[in-house]
């Protein structure tokens, strides 16, 4: 499970969220939404790491970010559409990161780009990927290390209708195969929300639950 | 990074070429890198201006180029730095910039030392062992400076600092440079003297580190990163 404990962040004069307490439960797709500024992507940081609230928790299991480790463990993200080396090829950028955490083989992320349809343009550089492909490389290199928690800002962005099926199918199948996996992300997108076992929006600095399954 | 050699390569022959013009007949290597490298103790000697602006150009050019072509770099993969920091932690990501600018800054100035002593070489015709030392101690002491003004840049492109803030770096060279100019203090211009050389070369190491390591701290105490 995923606790935001009493959780509040500002910035200077701008105040986000105030004293937020709530469970992401595991096994789930979690939808964040929210209108433009109203912080989706600062709460998708502060649950991997990247910013630090400014009073509470945020605690995976019994591990608190921040005080445990810099980042949350264990995790996939793609926050702010990451780009990655344009002169180096998709594979090339691929194995650079899974090099880090050595789960993902040369083959695991060829069998990945292929359900995504990406396989033969790995090898070319990714400077002349289309912006759909990039969004894919972002898909793969979420999935490819098997993480327990993935954090995706707008997965959906710049897809065309049946890549976006095949990223939604992936994703579902990639939550529902093993225990313990979830999935926090958000769109801007309203047929998304079907997708989403949970739906939760951000309104007046807090983190209202709009449906249950 | 080949493309980047080619053109070192080539910069440095057009700089030699132009100082074999400007300099009397039977010059040496050893002359060749005092006027590249503004030691204009010397200068005199070879009926040049102590304040020489071609000679000001030719190397501040060459400074401007390089940090450019590291920088640049940096800044495109800092976005993909955002995918490597969460699968390792904030120090891990630091060390790995690092490493790669090391290895980057390894290679240009393995080519720049080439290129300068081969070009230098087959212009002169002179190759005088003896030299060999202090020229290698000088460039290593140009590329640290690079090396550590890098190191900090990419801590600044992590705290979100704008890329603008290389200007700073570019006036703090230009600043120095006029020190050395009008005080002939050699503080980032060859000096020509082996123990003054070293001596510079360990100080910049001391006084750079010393600030990079309290940059750094203050990156890994800060609460938003990216």
């Amino acid at each position: 499970m995923i606790s935001l404990e009493s959780v509040s962040k500002s910035f200077k004069e701008i105040e986000l969220f105030k004293d937020i307490t709530t469970d992401f439960p595991l096994d789930k797709k979690i939808l964040i939404k929210g209108v433009n500024g109203s912080g989706k992507s600062v709460l998708l940081k502060m649950l991997v790491g990247y910013s630090q609230p400014t009073n509470g928790k945020i605690k995976v299991g019994n591990y608190q970010i921040g005080k445990d480790g810099d980042f949350i463990p264990n995790a996939g993200v793609s926050i702010n559409a990451p780009e990655f080396m344009k002169n180096l090829t998709g594979i090339e950028n691929l194995l650079y990161l899974a090099e880090i955490r050595k789960v993902a083989s040369k083959e695991d992320i060829y069998n990945l780009a292929k359900k995504l349809d990406l396989d033969e343009a790995l090898e070319k550089k990714y400077k002349t990927y289309s912006l759909g492909m990039k969004q894919k490389m972002r898909i793969i290199q979420v999935l490819m290390d098997q993480p327990n928690y993935l954090i995706l800002d707008e997965p959906f962005d710049a897809l065309d209708k049946k890549s976006k099926e095949i990223v939604k199918q992936l994703l579902n199948n990639y939550v529902n195969e093993k225990e313990g996996r979830v999935l926090i992300f958000t769109s801007h997108n309203e047929e998304i929300e079907e997708f989403a076992d949970l739906v939760y929006e951000i309104n007046d600095y807090q983190l209202e639950l709009l449906n249950q399954e | 990074m080949k493309k980047t050699a080619v053109i070192i390569t080539v910069y440095i022959s057009l700089i030699c070429l132009n100082n074999f013009i400007i300099l009397p007949r039977n010059h040496q290597i050893i002359d060749q890198v005092n006027v590249f490298f503004l030691n204009i103790s010397v200068f005199p000697l070879y009926q040049l201006e102590k304040i020489n602006f071609q000679c000001v150009i030719k190397i501040l050019f060459f400074f401007i180029f390089i940090l450019n072509y590291l920088i640049n770099d940096t800044h495109e993969s800092l976005s993909f730095f955002n995918m490597v920091l969460y699968r390792t932690s904030k120090k891990n990501v630091i060390a790995r910039m690092r490493n790669e600018s090391l290895q980057k800054i390894g290679f240009l100035s393995a080519v720049t030392l080439i290129s300068f002593l081969g070009i230098g070489f087959k212009l002169t015709g002179d190759f005088d062992i003896s030299i060999m030392p202090i020229i290698i101690v000088y460039i290593i002491r140009f590329f640290v400076i690079l090396f550590f003004l890098v190191s900090y840049y990419e801590i600044f492109a992590l705290f979100g600092i704008p890329i603008k803030s290389v200007l700073i770096f570019v006036f703090a060279y230009i600043f120095l440079l006029s020190l050395d100019l009008f005080i002939e203090s050699h503080l980032v211009t060859f000096s020509g003297i082996i123990i003054k050389e070293i001596s510079y070369l360990l100080g910049w190491i001391v006084i750079c580190q010393i600030g990079y390591l309290a940059l750094r701290k203050k990156y890994l105490k800060t609460e938003d990163i990216l």
